[in-house]
């Protein structure tokens, strides 16, 4: 079995790793499970990284893995919360631009997903599309609704805030 | 619609403020990936333990922990001289005649029944065990020991003493495997149960079906059935010894696939009671022990997942490119090479013929082969259709009045007033008579319309194909880039119609980001035009950036 070479991984990670965090932030909105989830995709990059390292674009295979492990957890976590009313661990905890972060939960996961590939790391729909294992058209649709879904509860926000 | 540069912009905000110390993470990943240390103790940063009910790869064990298995683990195992001399193990389906058979799966009742129908005379007694109270643990003389007519054996029952630490009640397994075997109850069922054996989905049957119990000849039943049956015979010098399988509970997301079938995807990773039938200290392959998945939604199970004894992955032929065939021969392909075929319809003003996307792709699977070790699932084959809420004639024909416009000719059909915004921003309310003056549709201050780029006549007049649709196409981008445009946000959320009646227009192909634009316009249900929507490239407008 051949070695990584830990150096060329280093200072990959150094690059991507951070963003990559922040990325699943935007699914999970829970920084603790985000560098988790996050970890154990660059663990799986390192063992594959004889191989994949070779890739045109391992980020994007990182992301692929971080970004499906994200989704799954945020539907286990949103189906535990479900079956657990009430109890929602780490939402208490303060964020930035308050209003936005939280419509952007009331998204489906993978419409979160659709927002933060998009949105935050300028991917195109076909790109986004082949990180989340949908079509491109699927993705417009995503962030179509999502938009729609996030005016809609901005536009109450601030009506609550007037009156 | 949130504009898409206020939704970019919070979205950046919220990202960056979350810091990593990426050295940390790095350090724990390396060392993990050498395997330094305890790797698998390794405590890396600020990971979260979840506790489970009963950890996953840690399953707790509820059965055959009789005083004779208890020995004969030892002698599966090897020891002394015989420790390099694997020994001989056969799984069978049940003792021979003239032995105690398994109780395994039974009831203290169709236990004295099985065993009395063998000539043998039934005592009891207890056995410490995390099984719920009442239930046989396992036999004394042992299952497997040679027994003549009249002998007595006596089934040992579970209890808990005081200081019995079990982890989980486990009366819900063993209540399902008890339906399972006809010796018990239906559990609760959803009004509609998904069935699957395999990685395939073999039924749906409603919650009476279900209760009823007849799910046919190979499914979670039958294999748990089965499955409960089953000893093993291991040759020893000192003659054979036989085990009884042990239930193995496990709560939590099942592994994502299990003896080379991968768990469904329909389950996604919802947590699952995880029921598996096995034999202590028997090596997994090439056996496949049995295991059944039983999901629940409030408290009733609504899909069954099981994996038989027979299940083997297959060498799957790799996913066939079938973008671009008709659908009916896309789908022979993709069947033929032992996929399910899904169809997604995707509503379109100008349907394009045959498949014009599918998912995933070959390539795709290969690329995340870690995460996901084959594709077993549909693929999906994506169609075009004919729009059946959207009014496309009406939208087409202002999409083309306006293009006419934008080319020198007659003005479209506006409504009184019409709203000009540039970047989602409002820039100007007009009449429609001043709409009707081309001078009206320069967004530059103080500039001859025929003078200023940033026009929606100018630069969708220019461009010779143009595209229109619901959404811009991104993948006309060049290479990997991602085009920008100014998008300034503020598109107001009150005088403008719904989704249904906006329309974007772009050119068709770009050569590069400088290339693109968009004009959208918002058209009433008459067809008139009540609002124009410019985006230019960044960068093509210094003034406004």
């Amino acid at each position: 079995m051949s070695v990584p070479d830990e150096r060329e991984f280093s200072d990959f990670f150094r690059r991507e790793f951070e963003r990559v965090v922040r990325t699943v932030y935007l699914v999970l909105h829970d920084q603790q499970s985000a560098e988790d989830v996050a970890q154990d995709a660059f663990g799986q990059l390192y063992t594959n990284w004889t191989t994949v390292g070779g890739y045109d674009n391992p980020q994007a295979w990182v992301r692929r893995v971080a970004i499906r492990m994200a989704v799954r957890t945020a539907r286990r976590e949103s189906t535990r919360r479900a079956l657990t009313r009430g109890a929602l661990p780490g939402w208490a905890k303060p964020e930035r631009d308050l209003d936005l972060a939280v419509a952007l939960r009331t998204l489906p996961a993978q419409q979160r997903a659709a927002v933060a590939l998009h949105y935050y790391e300028d991917r195109p729909a076909d790109e986004v599309g082949t990180l989340l294992g949908c079509s491109a058209s699927t993705v417009r649709t995503h962030l179509a609704r999502a938009r729609t879904r996030l005016a809609e509860l901005l536009a109450d926000e601030e009506v609550d805030h007037a009156e | 619609m949130l504009s898409e540069d206020r939704v970019r912009a919070g979205v950046r905000r919220i990202a960056n403020g979350v810091e990593v110390d990426t050295d940390a993470h790095l350090a724990a990943v390396l060392a993990k990936g050498r395997g330094r240390g305890d790797a698998a103790n390794a405590r890396l940063p600020a990971r979260r333990r979840r506790p489970l009910l009963v950890p996953l790869g840690a399953a707790l064990t509820v059965a055959g922990v009789v005083a004779g298995g208890t020995a004969l683990s030892g002698m599966l195992g090897g020891t002394g001289s015989d420790a390099d001399r694997a020994p001989l193990v056969v799984v069978l389906p049940g003792t021979p005649d003239g032995t105690v058979p398994s109780v395994f799966a039974h009831t203290r009742e169709s236990a004295a029944a099985l065993l009395r129908d063998r000539g043998l005379e039934v005592r009891y007694g207890k056995q410490i065990s995390c099984d719920p109270a009442g239930r046989p643990t396992g036999t004394a003389p042992a299952t497997g020991t040679r027994v003549q007519r009249g002998d007595v054996v006596t089934v040992l029952l579970s209890y808990q003493a005081a200081n019995t630490d079990c982890a989980s009640d486990l009366l819900e397994p063993w209540r399902f495997v008890d339906f399972a075997t006809s010796r018990g109850p239906a559990p609760q069922f959803a009004e509609e149960v998904d069935l699957y054996v395999d990685g395939v989905r073999t039924e749906t049957l409603s919650g009476t079906e279900a209760a009823e119990g007849d799910w046919g000849a190979t499914s979670a039943l039958s294999i748990l059935a089965d499955g409960s049956e089953r000893v093993v015979r291991s040759e020893q010098e000192v003659g054979d010894a036989y085990l009884m399988p042990q239930l193995q509970v496990n709560e939590g997301t099942p592994p994502d696939s299990w003896c080379g079938v991968a768990r469904p995807r329909a389950v996604a990773a919802r947590e699952a009671l995880t029921l598996t039938l096995d034999f202590a200290d028997v090596p997994l392959e090439p056996r496949c022990p049995a295991r059944v998945a039983l999901y629940e939604t409030g408290g009733a199970i609504d899909t069954v997942v099981a994996w038989s004894e027979a299940a083997r992955g297959s060498d799957l032929e790799p996913i066939p490119d079938v973008v671009g065939l008709p659908l009916v021969e896309a789908r022979d392909v993709v069947t033929a090479a032992g996929y399910p075929a899904r169809v997604e319809e995707s509503e379109t003003c100008h349907p394009r013929r045959g498949v014009v996307e599918q998912a995933p792709t070959q390539r795709a699977v290969v690329e995340d082969s870690v995460d996901d070790p084959g594709w077993y699932g549909p693929v999906t084959l994506v169609v075009e259709v004919p729009h059946t809420t959207r009014d496309c004639a009406g939208l087409d024909a202002a999409v083309s009045g306006f293009l006419r416009f934008a080319r020198g000719g007659p003005p479209p059909e506006w409504t009184p007033e019409v709203q000009q915004l540039f970047g989602y921003a409002p820039w100007d309310t007009v009449t429609a008579d001043t709409a009707d003056d081309r001078a009206a549709w320069s967004f530059c201050s103080g500039v001859a319309p025929e003078s200023c780029e940033v026009s929606p006549l100018v630069v969708a007049g220019r461009e010779e194909d143009v595209e229109s649709g619901e959404f811009v196409d991104y993948s006309r981008f060049p290479g990997d880039e991602v085009c920008e445009l100014i998008d300034l946000g503020g598109l107001p959320t009150s005088g403008l119609p719904g989704r249904d009646r906006e329309v974007v227009l772009y050119p068709a192909e770009i050569a590069t980001c400088d290339d693109d634009w968009s004009v959208t316009l918002w058209i009433d249900d008459s067809g008139r035009i009540v609002a124009v929507n410019l985006l230019v490239p960044r960068g093509s407008v210094p003034a406004v950036e």
